[in-house]
């Protein structure tokens, strides 16, 4: 079980969050002028990392409000947690085998 | 607003008021207690001491928490609950909705912000008793701990999967919990079940 | 005396207490010391003949099930993962297409991955063509399988119910019932009387909350031993000859001019032009590695047993709803699954509130099990689609091929999967029971949409 640090509420079960998935994707400003590859790659393509992943939660059952977290898809440590619109933290890439 | 003899408890089905007592009996570990019309208006704006604090200050009478889970107010009478970085509660148990959404409005006129009554979509209840921590404790994910959890403090979270807002009243332990109307008979069943072990009392509402 | 036996038996078979899941209790049936050079085609078969001949000899001399070669420089077709999906990939490659210069790489011990781990639910009731010609076929492989294999796999078809606990899901089985009967797969509309007949110890009421007002029942569905499958499709492929390699994982695929060359491995370089991936949870990776992305995503499932007890539940329940479902294992355990985390991770266990809530619906439904204790609980990484069915298809790469996207639900499908798989590696084109589960269909459009259109992902 996660035990997740709101930015807002401080640290709380996952059950009270919705995951939104891989962070950092930026939708396109013209959808039109993308081909069918280019459009189905932004909406089906995510990474799947075994190790550091960058994600989106929701306090759902709380504050309400998104947020980013850092987190190592293996160990399941959260190493950071940071606003929506922040550029992605620097850390140690981790990959696991 | 619905006229208030109209008004209808969401437990009126169980017929609470044949066993509610006064006071929790001397076996019993926990406590019951509906608190059915509370009065919630949900409060939309800017954090901070700007302009929309203190609109909400001159409208209720109270100073608007700034911290998430902050509570401002009395227990028994008007209260503002920070529930989020730009939402809060105000909640009263007497005066009506009305004439406060009017002042609100008045006070927030101009401004970034909303205030609506959404009273009719909360159900109120209260537990207490010695052993009110512990059952509250089965249906929650939160650290109750008054380490963690002190009296006049509130927090957003789930009561055995219904979504709830939650506020300890005091230390005797008391708390205040809010879930949809739509809940209620759920809560209710699911906190006097739960409560057994302890001996539950229901409170004259 | 008969504890000192099975300890050398035991110990002949290396299956030391240090190789068993603390968490699954799945133990490896490997095999060395069988000599390298030893001929294929050696397996005898196993009879009843055979099993007196070996009692003679105390069951000390049975012949080890596959032998473990030495990796050779050069395969005509390489497959990693030693999964189900896998191993029978590598049955079909060389039973009906006449390969049997191939290798299948398994990093760990076969069927330690999801394949050892599911609930073994056999099911073909999906709602769509595509996917129940997929699973249908599968499901006929699945009756004839231990005969075809000579290895009993424990395949009982003793009925799947899935629960309808409202208006709107007994329409849905309705739906259901007639697309699968319209695609000549055997189902049935029980009322909740039927199912109190079918399935006695189902409380209908089930706490009132969820009342049960009906299911489907598929009597040819229902569950199979797991590790045998995988235990009966690699002595099959290995006595055709395929050398199947266990503790070598893949750690890169060499690719030139965009066709494949080879794999390097943790026992050296193999060269190959004809690569299949079948490792579920770990697609990505070893997509990444021949250098394409999947649109898949890695959460574990979970699953756990009971102390075992006399028969008390004679088919498989499933119910979406409340998201649980149980059958009970020839040993007597309870065997429960539960849904998946809802994020990414690669932890084989599974979140505590997922295990909370299962154990809660399985309360409901069945209040005679409330008192049974658990004994056991794990995860497996499931690998799950968009739309939540399988990708069994060519790749950007020449010579690569993927299956993969099976997500929670793909022990069903395992001879169905590496039968229609076989068929695309050999021929380089996929079979029509798996042309529409390409990896092209989130471009076209043309999405197989499983997400509960067949009561629960499994
Ligand atoms: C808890 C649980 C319950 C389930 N219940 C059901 C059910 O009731 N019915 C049903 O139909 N399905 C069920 N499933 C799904 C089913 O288990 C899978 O879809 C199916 O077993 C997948 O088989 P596979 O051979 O593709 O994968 P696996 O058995 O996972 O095999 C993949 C193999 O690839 C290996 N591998 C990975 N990376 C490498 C590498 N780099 N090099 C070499 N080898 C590698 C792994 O070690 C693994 O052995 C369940 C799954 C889980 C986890
Ligand atoms: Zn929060």
């Amino acid at each position: 079980m996660l035990l997740i640090d709101c930015p807002h509420c401080g640290p709380r079960s996952e059950t009270e969050f919705s995951y939104g998935g891989e962070a950092h994707i930026a939708r396109p400003l013209d959808p039109a002028a993308l081909s069918d590859a280019e459009w189905a790659d932004y909406v089906f393509l995510r990474d799947n990392p075994k190790g550091l992943i960058r994600e989106r939660w929701m306090h759902a059952h709380g504050c309400r409000r998104w947020f980013n977290v850092a987190r190592d898809t293996v160990t399941y440590e959260i190493l950071t947690v940071y606003p929506m619109g922040a550029e992605p933290p620097d850390l140690p890439e981790r990959r696991y085998p | 607003m619905v006229e208030d003899f109209l008004r209808q408890s969401p437990l009126s089905h169980l017929g609470l008021a044949t066993h509610a007592r006064a006071e929790i009996a001397a076996d019993d570990g926990v406590a019951l207690a509906e608190r059915p019309f509370r009065t919630v208006i949900t409060l939309r704006g800017p954090g901070g001491e700007g302009a929309f604090a203190s609109a909400v200050e001159q409208a209720s009478g109270l100073k608007l928490p700034q911290e998430v889970g902050a509570i401002t107010g009395e227990a028994e009478g008007r209260q503002l609950l920070c529930l989020g970085p730009d939402e809060w509660w105000l909640c009263d148990g007497n005066s009506d909705a009305e004439s406060l959404l009017v002042a609100l409005e008045d006070e927030l006129a101009g401004q970034f912000a909303s205030a609506v009554d959404t009273s009719d979509n909360w159900f109120a209840l209260e537990i207490s008793g010695p052993q009110a921590t512990d059952l509250l404790a089965k249906a929650c994910p939160l650290d109750l701990h008054p380490r963690s959890f002190p009296a006049g403090r509130c927090a957003r979270s789930l009561l055995s999967k219904a979504p709830m807002t939650l506020q300890k009243l005091d230390e005797s332990p008391r708390f205040r919990i809010h879930v949809r109307r739509s809940f209620a008979d759920y809560a209710w069943r699911w906190l006097s079940d739960a409560g057994r072990e302890y001996g539950v009392s229901v409170l004259s509402a | 005396m008969r504890l000192k036996r099975w300890f050398k038996a035991a110990l002949h078979r290396r299956v030391a207490a240090d190789t068993i899941q603390p968490e699954t209790g799945i133990g490896r049936c490997g095999t060395t010391g069988w000599s390298e050079g030893a001929a294929t085609g050696m397996n005898k078969r196993y009879s009843i003949f055979s099993l007196a001949r070996n009692a003679f000899s105390r069951h000390e001399n049975w012949q080890e099930a596959w032998r473990s070669p030495t990796p050779k420089p050069r395969y005509d077709a390489v497959i990693i993962g030693g999964g189900g999906h896998g191993l029978a990939t590598a049955y079909y490659l060389a039973k009906q297409h006449g390969m049997t210069n191939i290798a299948v790489l398994e990093r760990g011990w076969l069927g330690g991955g999801n394949t050892g781990r599911n609930t073994t639910i056999v099911r073909s009731n999906y709602l769509w063509d595509e996917s129940a010609a997929l699973y249908e076929q599968a499901m006929k492989l699945w009756e004839g399988l231990s005969r075809e294999l000579n290895y009993n796999v424990m395949f009982s078809q003793r009925g799947v119910l899935n629960l309808a606990h409202n208006l709107h899901d007994l329409r849905e089985i309705q739906r259901r019932v007639n697309a699968n009967r319209l695609n000549g797969i055997d189902g049935e509309v029980l009322d909740a009387q039927q199912v109190k007949d079918f399935c006695p110890a189902i409380d209908l009421r089930a706490g009132g909350r969820y009342p049960v007002l009906g299911a489907s029942l598929q009597r040819r569905g229902g569950t199979a031993r797991h590790d045998a499958v995988a235990w009966g499709y690699a002595r099959a492929a290995d006595a055709l000859g395929v050398d199947i390699i266990q503790e070598c994982p893949v750690q890169g695929i060499r690719v030139a001019d965009g066709k494949v060359q080879g794999v390097e491995t943790a026992r050296g370089y193999i060269e190959t032009n004809k690569l299949g991936i079948v490792v579920a949870g770990h697609s990505s990776l070893l997509a990444e590695m021949a250098g394409f992305r999947l649109p898949v995503q890695s959460v574990p499932l979970q699953a756990l047993v009971s102390e075992p007890v006399k028969p008390a539940i004679n088919c498989v329940v499933m119910s979406g709803a409340v998201h649980a479902y149980i059958s009970q294992s020839d040993k007597g355990e309870l065997v429960i699954g539960a849904g998946v985390d809802k994020y990414v991770g690669y932890g084989q266990r599974g979140s505590q509130p997922v295990t909370e809530e299962t154990v809660a619906a399985i309360c409901e439904m069945f209040p005679i099990f409330r008192r049974m204790r658990m004994m056991r609980q794990w995860g497996g990484i499931v690998d799950v689609c968009p739309d939540a069915s399988p990708i069994i298809s060519k790749t950007p790469v020449e010579g690569i091929y993927i299956n993969c996207g099976w997500g929670t639900g793909g022990f069903k499908a395992t001879p169905g999967s590496g039968w229609a798989f076989a068929h695309t590696v050999a021929r380089n084109e996929p079979h029509p029971l798996n042309a529409p589960f390409t990896l092209d269909r989130y471009r076209t459009g043309y999405l197989i949409d499983e997400h509960g259109a067949a009561a629960v992902a499994h």
